[in-house]
């Protein structure tokens, strides 16, 4: 049976939220964002024929996450950074000590592998099982273990660091 | 992890996204797939890749026109000068070992010493 619109639409709702969540959190830019969950939706939709709404979640993450990827590789290729930092501060009534916090946790995010930030990610924001992002990812469950557990390590590390410096 | 939850806020997508994506779903597949589409992605492309394509073919140009010059500027018959004049053939000058004496080896073209030859 073919994927029908209210599906995609119930589904988009769903995600919409978590998605930008983690994608925020490697591409930085709201917009990106934005384009990257309208283009995975998009897609699926055009291979609707093809489609089970049974794994539909999983093959919008995986198809958000796949053009996330293509997008980061299209930035490293032309050199361009992004701009839009403010927004990724908190909110209302941060105060220095908490903005400070906040960009100190963005550097380190951007200095894990991406491979483990997006385990990472995942795990802290898409309301996914370890077995659910073991699918979405295509990797076996363990090494989605392994990498939360190593991002983890190597987060706090960072941040302990860049505290002393 | 304290300190991820804490910093890393759960944030709020910017509103429209929805009704984009059901603006996009609604329009007739025609009009998403117009044929000019095609056509200027072509056109694109071909000149993306004539634009890679073309500088180092000019280089290569130059290059090549370099080096044909210092050959020939290497390999062509050093013509002596001070008043000595090769006509009909070439000359080429040879260490000498003395600085007031020079050298030449002097070649008759083809046509020249066929002339000379026949004649008695």
């Amino acid at each position: 049976m073919p994927l029908r619109e209210d599906a995609l639409y119930a589904s988009y709702r769903r995600l919409e939220r978590p998605l930008y969540n983690v994608l925020y959190r490697q591409l930085w830019q709201a917009e990106d964002c934005q384009d990257v969950i309208h283009d995975a939706y998009v897609r699926v939709w055009e291979r609707r024929a093809g489609v089970d709404e049974a794994t539909l979640d999983a093959l919008v993450w995986t198809t958000a996450l796949n053009l996330a990827r293509n997008r980061l590789r299209w930035r490293r290729l032309w050199r361009r950074e992004t701009l839009d930092e403010a927004s990724a501060l908190p909110q209302s009534g941060a105060t220095p000590d908490e903005l400070h916090d906040a960009q100190r946790l963005r550097a380190a995010m951007r200095e894990l592998p991406p491979a483990s930030r997006e385990v990472l990610l995942l795990a802290e924001f898409s309301g996914l099982s370890g077995a659910q992002i073991a699918a979405v990812l295509g990797i076996p469950a363990g090494t989605v273990a392994s990498r939360k557990h190593q991002a983890i390590a190597r987060l706090k590390t960072l941040l302990g660091a860049s505290r002393d410096a | 992890m304290r300190e991820l939850s804490d910093l890393l806020p759960d944030l709020k997508p910017p509103p429209g996204g929805l009704a984009r994506l059901q603006q996009r779903i609604a329009r007739p597949p025609h009009a998403a797939h117009r044929p000019w589409r095609l056509g200027l992605g072509t056109l694109a492309l071909g000149m993306l890749a004539l634009a890679l394509i073309l500088p180092g073919l000019i280089a290569r140009q130059r290059e090549s026109a370099s080096l044909r010059d210092a050959l020939r500027q290497t390999l062509a018959p050093s013509i002596p000068d001070q008043g000595i004049r090769v006509m009909h053939g070439a000359a080429l000058e040879l260490p000498s070992t003395q600085p007031d004496v020079r050298i030449y080896l002097v070649q008759a073209d083809a046509a020249t010493s066929a002339d000379s030859e026949s004649k008695p």
